[in-house]
């Protein structure tokens, strides 16, 4: 594609919670047109495992339903569909970036050619993007799941503890409601222990 | 297996300290904040500084600050307010023209009557926390503005209140329908006269600080809000700093420049040009991130390659620092720091047609850029090509990101 760092699912979602903190932030996922629905269902549901509110914006191919989902979710994260966006449509949400802005991230997945769109005809909202514009790789989850590996053995040195201690103590709901020990979940794939968002 | 309660962990763990560090790397001001003044730099000669002195001694002048994407516009904007904020007789207010109204569908009167409420909306607090009762013909006043902007029922004939079957008639607000509405920015002007009459604050000063119109394409539109809104306001005694589309820098549209009293174009920071502007860029990130998370020459890894655009500046210590997190690294380091570059610029040539690549490529061989067609503004708009200020000159260079990316697109050009 374009030499773009390559993301699956599950490095959108470890990023987005590193980049949780920090207020309006956009990130691009730039996927093949075929995939597009698919790439936004697998992010929505990787990132419901870390913040289970997340949200995907219905799509009509107009922008009043993001804008709608951004009005009434203003700490949500929230994936739209960009690829139907013509330069109108980016042009109005240009005008209107000031709306977009919250305190939630907002994905877009989109095409190169609607991302190179987005680039023209919205430069202000463009802007805000930053260098968060990532390439959608399904096989990238295999060096996500060995960066996990390694992650999770640092946990396990770094508290003593055991993943079985860890389980326990949330299914006991006596796990402390630090990000750490939520990170340590999600990565065994017990996100469904996490209290809430 | 441990049976002793799980504790809380002693020190922020990793995810904890990169999600603060995250916080301080937002890449929009937060209007809705005041400014943070422990990450603001003030850079010589500052939009922000420099306006706000000749508000000072001239609070009802108008102003226009025109600068490119992501050089610090609002942030300016914000700094002006906090400056005025401590002055007992100027009283300066922040705004964002597009917030209560589509900037597509600009009217005479729909900035002046944002302002107006702005006004408004400050003077019944003031006279709630002064415990003052506001008397009905105050409230005539006052209302008169909210009425201008939201729309009011009326009755064209004498309405007569025994009458329940007269007729009555919605007349839409500026701010809503407003291709229907025309001329009424007079009246707005003259209801703001008469809520500021009735507010007993005489000596007291109001400058608007309107953010957002510089977003607007349509350079007419922005003319009209010049020639209608400002003058208004202005003829009510009111201060207007103005944030406006880059255009008005170039071709036909600079005449726009001329009908306010101060212009000031906010440039890019060029970090090559002298020792320090290069320290109050490495300054501004490192405010944001201390010495124990950014290594030196990471910090001036990222100077250079931001060309000096602030929010670009931070958007890619921001993808330096998600690397270093994502590499089990606590430190923010060159290859973090080498990955964002590659992939900032990898998206900012994303979509770029052969002639647009034709002229940066003359850019990045040779400094020429001539900007007579949209097609080169759009390349200043969307910071491939970047314009810094020298004295009366400009100078022109594409984004460093993306210079390495032409020069493999083109390896036998020199240098």
């Amino acid at each position: 594609m374009s030499g773009l760092i390559r993301v699956g699912a599950a490095e959108v979602a470890v990023r987005l919670q590193a980049l949780s903190a920090a207020t309006n932030t956009f990130v691009a996922i730039i996927a093949p047109v075929l995939l597009v629905e698919l790439v936004v269902d697998e992010i929505v549901e990787e990132l419901r495992c870390r913040f289970p509110a997340t949200r995907s914006v219905p799509d009509d191919g107009s922008v009043q339903p993001l804008l709608a989902a951004v009005r009434d979710n203003p700490l949500t994260p929230l994936v739209a569909r960009g690829d139907r966006f013509g330069a109108g449509e980016w042009a109005t949400l240009d005008r209107r970036r000031s709306s977009l802005e919250r305190e939630g991230v907002t994905v877009f997945v989109a095409t190169e050619a609607s991302f190179a769109e987005l680039a023209r005809s919205a430069p202000n909202l463009a802007s805000l993007f930053g260098a968060n514009v990532f390439a959608f790789d399904p096989q990238a989850e295999e060096t996500t799941a060995a960066q996990g590996a390694q992650r999770l053995e640092a946990l396990r040195v770094g508290s003593g503890r055991s993943d079985q201690d860890i389980i326990d103590a949330a299914e006991a709901r006596t796990l402390p409601s630090d990000p750490e020990y939520g990170e340590w979940l999600v990565l065994l794939g017990r996100g469904d222990l996490l209290g809430g968002e | 297996m441990h049976t002793d309660p799980i504790p809380t962990p002693a020190a922020p763990n990793r995810l904890t300290r990169f999600r603060g560090l995250m916080r301080q790397l937002s890449l929009a001001a937060d209007t809705t904040r005041a400014l943070d003044e422990t990450l603001y730099v003030s850079f010589p000669g500052a939009a922000g500084a420099k306006i706000a002195g000749r508000l000072e001694l001239r609070p009802s002048s108008t102003h226009l600050l025109v600068g490119g994407v992501g050089s610090g516009k609002t942030t300016e904007l914000l700094e002006i307010r906090r400056l005025l904020a401590s002055s007992d007789d100027t009283k300066a207010f922040y705004l964002d023209a597009t917030r209560q109204h589509d900037i597509s569908k600009l009217v005479p009167g729909a900035v002046a009557v944002q302002v107006a409420l702005e006004i408004v909306t400050f003077l019944r607090a003031l006279a709630r926390a002064r415990g003052a009762q506001i008397t009905a013909q105050q409230e005539r006043a006052l209302s008169e503005v909210e009425r201008l902007a939201k729309g009011y029922w009326f009755d064209p004939d004498d309405y007569d209140e025994r009458d329940d079957n007269h007729p009555l008639f919605y007349r839409d607000g500026i701010l809503v329908a407003p291709e229907q509405v025309t001329g009424r920015v007079e009246e707005v002007r003259d209801a703001l006269l008469g809520a500021l009459g009735l507010a007993g604050l005489e000596g007291v000063s109001y400058v608007a600080l309107v953010d957002g119109l510089d977003r607007l394409n349509d350079i007419s539109a922005f003319k009209q809000v010049v020639d209608e809104d400002i003058k208004a306001l202005t003829s009510a005694g009111v201060g207007v700093v103005l944030a406006g589309p880059l255009r008005c820098l170039y071709r036909a549209d600079r005449v726009i420049s001329e009908e306010f009293e101060y212009f000031t174009f906010q440039p890019w920071r060029d970090p090559g040009a002298d020792a320090v502007t290069a320290a109050l860029l490495r300054d501004l990130i490192c405010r944001r991130l201390p010495a124990d998370a950014l290594d030196s020459s990471a910090a001036e890894k990222l100077v250079r390659f931001s060309g000096g655009v602030l929010r670009d500046l931070i958007a890619l210590a921001q993808l330096a620092c998600e690397e270093a997190y994502l590499g089990g690294a606590n430190t923010v380091a060159i290859a973090h720091v080498d990955t964002a570059i590659d992939a900032f610029g990898r998206k900012h040539v994303l979509g770029l047609q052969d002639d647009e690549i034709q002229i940066l490529e003359r850019v990045r061989v040779s400094g020429s850029f001539v900007h007579t067609s949209d097609k080169e503004l759009t390349l200043l708009m969307t910071r491939r090509v970047l314009e810094y200020a020298e004295g009366a000159a400009r100078r022109y260079v594409v984004h460093p990101t993306i210079e390495h990316l032409l020069r493999q697109l083109n390896p036998e050009a020199s240098p």
